[in-house]
């Protein structure tokens, strides 16, 4: 595999009249920044090696040397990578895009045909959803690259135009795991958050990578249902975005903000949680707050305008606010992208109490009375209170969803945009409150323990009491290994 | 029965005899089957108490046990402290069934060997056999301790060497063979090593009314000699092993998709599992039993020969 190599052309950014070359040197957590141009590229391989490369073929020479020399054409390309090797097989399909068919190629070793199978179909379906999403893919060709497992490390899960590396082929990955068409769907979706819309990842990473993962999400979902889009296996299910952010470090102990340049993170956990993770969540939060189809809307709209261009982190933000009638978002990309932390959501108490007119000692002299329970028995009526927290820095408006005994609901809308960390609800009503979950559809993702949104006022026992089955079970069958 | 034909016993007398002790003592099974699973009960009502603090009121927690992947690692970051709790709760019923065992193998061996009629007899031989052997049966647990040193380092050590194959595997084919053949010596040892603390627990309590100079270290370096010496003791506790295991990973896929939900669900689950565990109970003690039927073949060690000052 040869990626990272050709000389780069160098690209000029700034406003008109005060250019300036940008030409970063290649930084380990992030590609080349380069234009676009054309390239024809000749190979002298080996005549028994398979040979996969950006662009197309158009021409082959036998040297009569035991070498061939293969002529490579790409336009509107910024990269161009090349793999060899001697034992490699090649799977085809074919993508229906508007505009015309693109040929899917897997390069898989033999032993690898059954993933190449699964690669085959996510590549596939990748490039017909990015195309019906944003724009239709403009080449005609997409390779695949199937590395060996034991060189998926070094060569694996890589983007280039036209042609990428997959990876994640393991025994584990049983059919369900989507971990291997996960890996394949993001570098495919590169040759849209790179490929055409190539801006400086050195720079600002969170654009080719974060933007990227937000729509893999997407497509992961319309493939295999939101619930099940990552892994649904043997009775666990988990979804892509929401098992992300379980899986990264709580966002306030990521030291950096999303808009970091990629050598300014303290270290690769923090380069990967902010760009990858946090942007998904960031955006997909967003997306929560403007509405999902004006937001999908325009990120379509975003990808229109700024193709075979180098749209930058200021130019995003403001197609996106345009788009969106020119909304104000800065208050939530101020702090979400530029800043550290996220949202930190909970209830803090919900209590419920029957109604009832006042008790104790009322009065003085004479006029004293001692108000009894009896004297002043509950009413029908519930008179309830609850006391919903944010302690976090992006303040994203939410709504509250209060349950009742007698299986009605009511929700309550937080904006706490312009005032404090705390809300109090209070209320009277004719049922008790059973309930109170805040952002009950899970969509404020920046928000990483969503455990304590969600709080019944009555504690049920069974989950913990079936956990604690299953736990006793288990305590028993070491007990049977270790013990009598 | 005469110590010729003793000599020649096989697996499939050992299995008989194990079998016609088991059925003939189903109180003692009973009995302690009842004991260890009201001790993982209680380890499990601890950790069920424990969850039940945290997360009675978080409904997240009910998604994680229903299968949500997502919703347990949440869970899991939410209160690391009481999963930890869960843990530990769940290693000390093991420590303590361990110590515990010292004791009631001991009894196990015990009516086994003597073969008591009625329950009071019984019950009597049981706990005399298990009390006299008690500290014996320590020391031989600490002696123990560095043949298990040995597992642990073999079983680092094939880890070690199989993890290069597993990490690359791409067939469940190419990542259990390796698996297993990194295994395989911990294994191998692991049931030698069992198999001849078994040996040497079997033998003090048989030997003991006899030979009171039988030590733990005696006894452990005759059966590690007498379980090398003969195949028949690896090969039968292995078929219990094996028996174990095939049953529990039958359990674990026959369990795949039947979430068993509800009060009716609960109580299925709980009779399958307590029947499963009763099912691996009566295994090991009928490869007990069967230990001591062997162990009845084996040479006395020799006595100390005492000369007498006329």
């Amino acid at each position: 595999m040869i990626g990272q190599w050709f000389p780069k052309i160098g690209v000029r950014t700034g406003e008109p009249g005060a250019e300036t070359w940008a030409c970063d040197p290649f930084h380990a957590w992030s590609e080349f920044f380069a234009d676009f141009g054309v390239y024809d590229v000749e190979l002298v391989v080996p005549d028994s090696f398979v040979v996969a490369a950006t662009g197309v073929l158009v021409g082959a020479k036998d040297n009569g040397d035991h070498t061939r020399t293969l002529g490579y054409h790409a336009e509107d390309v910024h990269d161009f990578a090349w793999m060899a090797d001697p034992e490699m097989e090649v799977m085809t399909g074919t993508a229906k895009v508007e505009g015309g068919d693109v040929e899917v190629r897997v390069y898989y070793r033999p032993e690898q045909e059954a993933f190449a199978r699964r690669h085959l179909y996510a590549g596939i379906a990748a490039i017909e959803q990015f195309s019906a999403m944003y724009l239709p893919y403009p080449w005609p060709i997409m390779s695949i690259i199937d590395p060996p497992p034991d060189a998926a490390g070094g060569a694996g899960g890589m983007e280039y135009p036209t042609l990428v590396t997959t990876a994640a082929d393991h025994a584990i990955a049983r059919p369900g795991i989507h971990v291997p068409e996960y890996v394949t769907i993001h570098e495919v979706g590169h040759n849209w958050f790179q490929g055409m819309l190539a801006s400086n990842e050195g720079r600002e990473a969170w654009l080719d990578e974060g933007v990227n993962e937000y729509a893999d999400a997407i497509v992961l979902a319309k493939l295999y249902g939101e619930r099940g889009s990552l892994i649904d296996w043997m009775g666990w299910t988990a979804e892509d975005t929401h098992a992300l952010r379980a899986a990264a470090a709580p966002m306030g102990e990521v030291p950096s903000p999303i808009g970091t340049v990629s050598w300014g993170f303290v270290d690769a956990d923090a380069y990967g949680e902010a760009t990858y993770l946090k942007t998904q969540a960031a955006l997909r939060t967003l997306e929560m707050i403007v509405g999902r189809d004006p937001f999908r809307a325009a990120m379509r709209q975003y990808v229109h305008d700024f193709a075979f261009k180098h749209p930058t982190g200021r130019d995003f933000f403001a197609s996106l606010q345009a788009s969106l009638g020119g909304q104000d978002l800065s208050w939530f990309v101020q702090p979400a992208f530029y800043g550290i932390g996220g949202s930190q959501l909970s209830v803090r108490s919900a209590e419920c109490t029957p109604k009832h007119d006042p008790r104790g000692v009322i009065g003085d002299g004479k006029q004293r009375k001692i108000i009894t329970p009896e004297l002043a028995p509950d009413g029908e009526a519930w008179a309830c209170s609850v006391i919903i927290s944010d302690t976090g820095t992006v303040p994203v408006p939410v709504d509250i969803e209060l349950r009742f005994a007698d299986g009605t609901s009511q929700t309550e809308r937080w904006d706490h945009r312009d005032n404090g960390h705390w809300f109090p609800i209070r209320f009277e009503r004719s049922s008790p409150l059973t309930e109170v979950e805040i952002d009950p559809k899970d969509e404020v993702l920046i928000d990483d323990d969503p455990v304590d949104n969600h709080l019944r006022l009555e504690p049920d026992p069974s989950a913990s009491t079936r956990a604690g089955a299953r736990a006793a079970f288990w305590t028993e069958t070491a007990m049977q290994v270790f013990g009598l | 029965m005469s110590a010729a034909r003793r000599e020649r016993i096989g697996v499939g007398a050992m299995i008989r005899a194990g079998g016609r002790t088991a059925s003939h003592y189903t109180g003692t099974v009973l009995g302690v089957f009842v004991v260890q699973a009201l001790l993982a009960g209680a380890a499990g009502f601890g950790i069920a108490q424990v969850l039940g603090s945290e997360f009675a009121k978080r409904p997240r927690f009910d998604e994680a046990v229903s299968g949500d992947l997502t919703a347990l690692v949440e869970c899991i970051k939410h209160a690391p402290a009481a999963f930890k709790a869960s843990f530990w709760i769940g290693v000390a019923a093991v420590l303590l069934w361990v110590v515990a065992s010292w004791f009631l193998v001991g009894g196990v061996y015990a009516v086994a060997h003597e073969r008591p009629e009625g329950k009071r007899e019984t019950a009597r031989c049981f706990g005399a056999g298990g009390a006299s052997t008690f500290l014996v049966y320590v020391r031989l647990a600490v002696l123990a301790s560095v043949l298990h040193l040995v597992v642990m380092v073999a079983l680092v050590l094939g880890l070690g060497a199989a993890a290069e194959r597993m990490t690359h595997a791409l067939t469940l084919p190419g990542l259990l063979i390796p698996l297993l053949v990194g295994l395989l010596p911990a294994i191998v040892i692991g049931v030698y090593v069992w198999t001849a603390i078994d040996y040497a627990r079997a033998e003090l309590t048989v030997r003991r009314p006899t030979h009171d100079e039988l030590g733990a270290f005696r006894a452990l370096v005759r059966a590690l000699v007498f379980v090398a010496r003969r195949p028949v003791a690896l090969g039968h506790a292995a078929l219990g092993w094996l028996v174990f295991v095939v049953v529990t990973l039958g359990y674990v896929w026959a369990a795949q998709g039947h979430a068993m939900l509800g009060t009716g669900g609960a109580i299925a689950l709980l009779v399958i599992r307590l029947g499963l565990s009763l099912v691996r109970f009566g295994v090991k003690f009928t490869v007990l039993a069967g230990q001591i039927e062997l162990t009845e073949t084996r040479p006395p060690p020799a006595r100390r020969v005492v000369e007498q000052e006329s």
